[in-house]
């Protein structure tokens, strides 16, 4: 990221007329901000965003998926200050201090902020994480998405929520991006919007922070006093996506803005072709539990065949 | 020269051959791109070019998360 030179002062102050130093630079969109106009500067990129890709009105009951780290907590913030109907959801994994520093941070925040918090434990709604990895076949992010996705929806519809706010930021959606163009993944391709609609028993699905670059949602919880977990979960050690996005930040530190047209140029015109081929085919019930999936039986309930036989 | 830096929730000490370090120097030594990581100084943001002492209340933010 290019540097702030010393004693710049903040853009939108010094169109105003004002003297305040700047403490952010931003260079991808020019833009050299103080910690007031960097906080407001956040806020309207994130409603501007919702309000692009319709994905919700202040009628709305949002349920945004809380995990303890900066983004879901700076997005619950956010949405919270914009004026939406948002409460916490937070899946207890069953990691050890990871999920226990981090559901405390999570509760504090509910308090601070006077949303609720609802919170499920996954040991008992299935069994936690480091059980879970040892019968999967797949990597441990793969399989936790699967229950979190799963659980996230099943509550949103039992606690009436009709949004599940997620708080994926640019980085996330373009390290996806980038492996899946790898891959030439076309089926996870044509499913990277930012909002995926509701249909018959899946709860839409948003992306707020989705032009929000990683940094920018670190510096907003800074600037917020927002407490948040900083460490990583020790089971995304060596995560792929880290790698990219290493990788993709050498190229944005070069070329500033490359991420963000990565990504929305992608939106633009390579994702109406993908859904112009898409054959579009509709969830089934569950045989097991009813929740929706694509197969007999879904995920989950595959997952607890999987862990009653390792028993 | 050592300064002793916050990373991840954990202490740890870096340790510098000059006399004069900046918020700069100290994301170098420890990998970083400020492209997604940043320096806090006595809780303020530390721009790249400012100096730091072994007095200062040093925190390092990484902002990359897998999963």
């Amino acid at each position: 990221m290019a540097k702030l030179k010393k004693g710049t002062r903040c853009s939108i102050c010094k169109a105003k007329g004002e003297k305040e130093k700047a403490v952010v630079f931003l260079p991808h969109h020019r833009l050299a901000l103080c910690r007031k106009h960097f906080v407001s500067w956040f806020e309207k990129r994130v409603e501007k965003t919702v309000k692009e890709f319709r994905m919700f009105s202040k009628k709305d009951r949002i349920l945004v998926a809380v995990s303890g780290g900066k983004d879901s907590l700076s997005l619950w913030n956010a949405l919270v200050n914009l004026g939406y109907q948002a409460d916490g959801f937070y899946i207890d994994l069953g990691i050890d201090q990871y999920s226990q520093d981090s559901k405390q941070l999570a509760l504090s925040f509910s308090e601070k902020i006077d949303r609720s918090l609802h919170i499920v434990s996954l040991k008992e709604e299935l069994a936690p994480i480091p059980v879970i990895d040892t019968v999967s076949n797949r990597p441990a992010c793969s399989a936790c998405g699967t229950v979190k996705r799963y659980y996230m929806n099943r509550y949103a519809k039992e606690l009436g929520y009709n949004i599940i706010a997620t708080g994926h930021n640019l980085d996330d959606e373009v390290a996806v991006l980038f492996g899946n163009t790898l891959h030439w993944d076309v089926n996870y391709l044509k499913r990277q919007y930012p909002v995926l609609e509701e249909e018959d028993g899946f709860v839409r699905k948003v992306k707020p922070l989705c032009k929000i670059t990683e940094k920018e949602s670190a510096l907003y919880a800074f600037f917020n006093g927002i407490e948040y977990i900083e460490y990583e979960c020790p089971f995304s050690e060596g995560a792929s996506s880290i790698e990219y996005k290493e990788l993709l930040s050498r190229l944005e530190e070069k070329h500033p803005g490359t991420k963000l047209q990565f990504y929305t140029n992608f939106l633009k015109n390579m994702y109406p072709i993908l859904k112009e081929h898409e054959k579009k085919e509709k969830p089934k019930k569950c045989i097991i539990c009813g929740e929706p999936t694509y197969a007999d039986i879904c995920s989950v309930c595959k997952m607890r065949e999987r862990l009653k036989k390792a028993v | 020269m050592d300064i002793e830096i916050k990373y991840r929730g954990k202490k740890q000490v870096l340790k510098f051959d000059k006399e004069k370090i900046t918020a700069g120097d100290i994301l170098k030594a420890m990998g970083l791109s400020p492209e997604y990581a940043f320096v806090v100084k006595n809780g303020e943001i530390a721009q790249e070019d400012e100096t730091v002492s072994p007095q200062d209340e040093i925190k390092v933010v990484n902002a990359i998360s897998g999963g």
